[in-house]
């Protein structure tokens, strides 16, 4: 009785509009900044539909139409780097050589610690597009066919654990430049650091802002020049 | 609806481009890139698509959920591996966080001398 609607996409629609929207209002509600809305409402819709036995299948016929508005949200994360050009103007070479330097580093990285600890490549694949913001981490762990549940879960933790530590880093560093402390948050954990980065000051929080496109970009290049070496 | 329009148009035409080219390259990050640059030209404003640009941006994570339920299947995959996983992935981000901050402290000071 209560499955006789699970077989229609609109049973994925609704489930993660209504698990969704009460994640956003815990987030809302809580003053805890690393709560993170999108895992707990994956993890209460994976409960559900383990309570109420209900296949994933039956979930994804409805969870396949969410997932379509990712290109559109992709666009759209052009307006925040051209609402911030400006600021990028005056030092466009080190922001653009940091965040393409940075982006290589987390490919390089993730590969060697996956081959040292004896990943298979399906895994690795998955891994490998982990410091960008989640749409492009999507479809770049879609182009180069890794799996996408996993690339989804390591961009959380990337973007929690970067937000974490990047006092940590910065103090061990001698970090103390402002672009700098941005630039790195954006590229090294997505929306997540650049909350972070906003806690430091308005001026690393736009630089966080739009280095998140600028990496997603700049990770797609570099996993394109992967996949043309041969080493994917 | 014609902020959609517009936000919709620019997304199929980047996907149009890949399948243009045969490419796996993203259709999505192709749309970006052109609606950056008709966002420079000056032939698209920040005006027109304010609305559907700042609904998108605020509930994007609503539309991560799906991708990240289909854990559910395909954990078994990462059998074994969990801690490997995790570690790689908190090395990974204190490495790139690391080299990103230095590069561009470095190259920041430099244009500024």
């Amino acid at each position: 009785m209560i499955v006789s609607w699970t077989h229609t996409p609109v049973f994925g629609l609704v489930l993660t509009a209504v698990v969704g929207i009460f994640g956003l209002i815990i987030k809302k509600r809580v003053a805890w900044n690393l709560f993170n809305p999108m895992l707990f409402s994956m993890l209460i819709i994976i409960a559900i539909l383990l309570g109420l036995d209900i296949p994933y299948t039956e979930y994804k016929l409805g969870g396949d139409y969410v997932m379509k508005m990712l290109g559109p949200i992709t666009v759209v994360l052009a307006v925040p780097l051209y609402q911030h050009h400006d600021k990028l103007k005056k030092h466009a070479f080190a922001i653009i050589f940091g965040i393409t330097l940075g982006s290589l580093s987390a490919l390089v990285s993730v590969y060697l610690f996956s081959l040292m600890s004896g990943l298979d490549m399906t895994l690795l694949k998955s891994l490998l597009p982990r410091s960008v913001t989640t749409p492009i981490g999507i479809a770049a762990s879609e182009m180069i066919d890794g799996l996408v549940g996993l690339t989804v879960l390591s961009i959380v933790i990337t973007g929690t654990f970067g937000a974490i530590v990047s006092d940590w880093v910065y103090k061990l560093l001698k970090v103390k430049d402002p672009i700098a402390k941005g630039v790195a948050l954006g590229t090294s954990a997505h929306a997540i650091g650049t909350g972070r980065a906003f806690e430091y000051g308005t001026l690393e929080g736009a630089m966080s802002g739009l280095s998140i496109a600028i990496a997603g970009l700049a990770t797609i290049f570099w996993l394109l020049l992967f996949q043309f070496l041969g080493f994917i | 609806m014609k902020e959609m329009a517009i936000v919709f148009s620019i997304y199929i035409a980047g996907e149009l481009f890949v399948i243009g080219l045969e490419s796996d390259f993203p259709g999505s990050v192709v749309g970006m890139l052109l609606l950056l640059s008709l966002l420079h030209l000056g032939w698209v404003k920040v005006d027109h698509i304010r609305m559907v640009s700042s609904v998108l941006l605020a509930y994007m994570p609503l539309f991560f959920i799906p991708a990240g339920v289909s854990v559910m299947v395909t954990y078994t995959l990462m059998d074994g591996f969990y801690w490997q996983i995790i570690l790689i992935t908190v090395f990974s981000t204190m490495i790139v966080m690391s080299v990103t901050a230095l590069s561009v402290q470095y190259l920041v000071h430099r244009e500024r001398s």
